[in-house]
């Protein structure tokens, strides 16, 4: 006759079953649950208001002003276009030296006006958000060399636009992407 | 010393250097990754009567020589030289150098641009 192994599980040596445990332990462990889900609540709560707060200080701080910068620099640049740029491309003397200056005094004051546009207005952002930066950057180098095209070849940029069509392309994407944090 | 005419490289009608693509471009033909890692100085030469050197360009040719030497040594290893005597187009053109210069720097990091708000600042 072989010998009998018993095996004796923790609820039948303590005299608990499983059901015990829990009823045991449901008292502590519902509170537990709640606490940590307020906290994770919570927790949630003060990341929304954070961003939150960034996106409306980021909207009083350098939207709203740099939509201001953005209109002024666009109207400047339009009046360089029709009191500049229109009578010299209807003239005809293209090839005298008198005409080579005035294109480039044309694009010395676009320059400047893009220059202090970037420095007092878009450099700001750079450090918090380097991606709008740069690609706000790369717009506004694109507009000037449509700009500069303009000024030296005629009607329409390489790209065939006008210089109305090469405003608003890149009037509404510069806004795009810095209206991108507040919204 | 290596010279770079870039008289050569400018297109027919126009008078000035324009265009990231375009600088890109002239890049790979003058070969600059391999005079980045050469000995040799190099003398970039702008031609007479050349009305603007835009940023794009200045980016499209020289940015990645910046990236790799850094802002000191590329200063350094390379030199552009304004051939017009005019002082209008010497000054326009070399405010274009500047605005391409600093275009590069704010490319690089976040540290270049905030020193230079400081400066701006300061001034």
């Amino acid at each position: 006759m072989g010998e009998d192994v018993v095996v004796y599980n923790l609820a039948q040596i303590t005299g608990n079953s499983q059901q015990d445990l829990f009823l045991k332990y449901i008292p502590i462990v519902s509170p537990a649950i709640i606490l940590l889900v307020f906290i994770i609540g919570q927790f949630f709560d003060s990341y929304k208001r954070r961003k939150e707060a960034r996106r409306a200080w980021y909207y009083k701080v350098h939207l709203e002003p740099s939509i201001v910068d953005l209109n002024s620099f666009f109207s400047t640049i339009d009046a360089i276009y029709s009191e500049t740029v229109k009578p010299l491309r209807d003239s005809s003397d293209e090839n005298s030296k008198a005409f080579v200056r005035e294109i480039m005094k044309i694009k010395k004051n676009v320059s400047e006006e893009k220059r202090n546009f970037e420095e007092n207005t878009v450099l700001m952002i750079q450090p918090q958000y380097p991606k709008i930066f740069a690609k706000i950057t790369e717009l506004l180098n694109s507009f000037q060399d449509g700009f500069y095209e303009l000024v030296e070849g005629g009607k329409t940029t390489g790209s065939g636009l006008d210089y109305t069509s090469l405003r608003n392309m890149h009037k509404r994407d510069i806004l795009h992407y810095l209206s991108k944090p507040a919204i | 010393m290596k010279m770079i005419d870039l008289s050569q490289h400018r297109p027919g009608n126009s008078t000035s250097y324009s265009g990231r693509p375009q600088g890109e471009s002239l890049r790979v033909k003058l070969g600059l990754d391999s005079l980045d890692n050469g000995n040799d100085h190099v003398l970039i030469k702008i031609p007479r009567g050349t009305t603007s050197f835009n940023p794009s360009f200045f980016l499209g040719l020289l940015y990645n020589s910046i990236k790799k030497l850094g802002v000191q040594g590329f200063n350094e290893k390379y030199s552009l030289e304004i051939e017009d005597e005019d002082s209008e187009f010497i000054e326009s053109i070399s405010e274009d150098l500047a605005d391409g210069m600093r275009n590069a720097i704010n490319s690089l990091n976040k540290v270049s641009a905030r020193n230079f708000l400081k400066k701006r600042i300061q001034q």
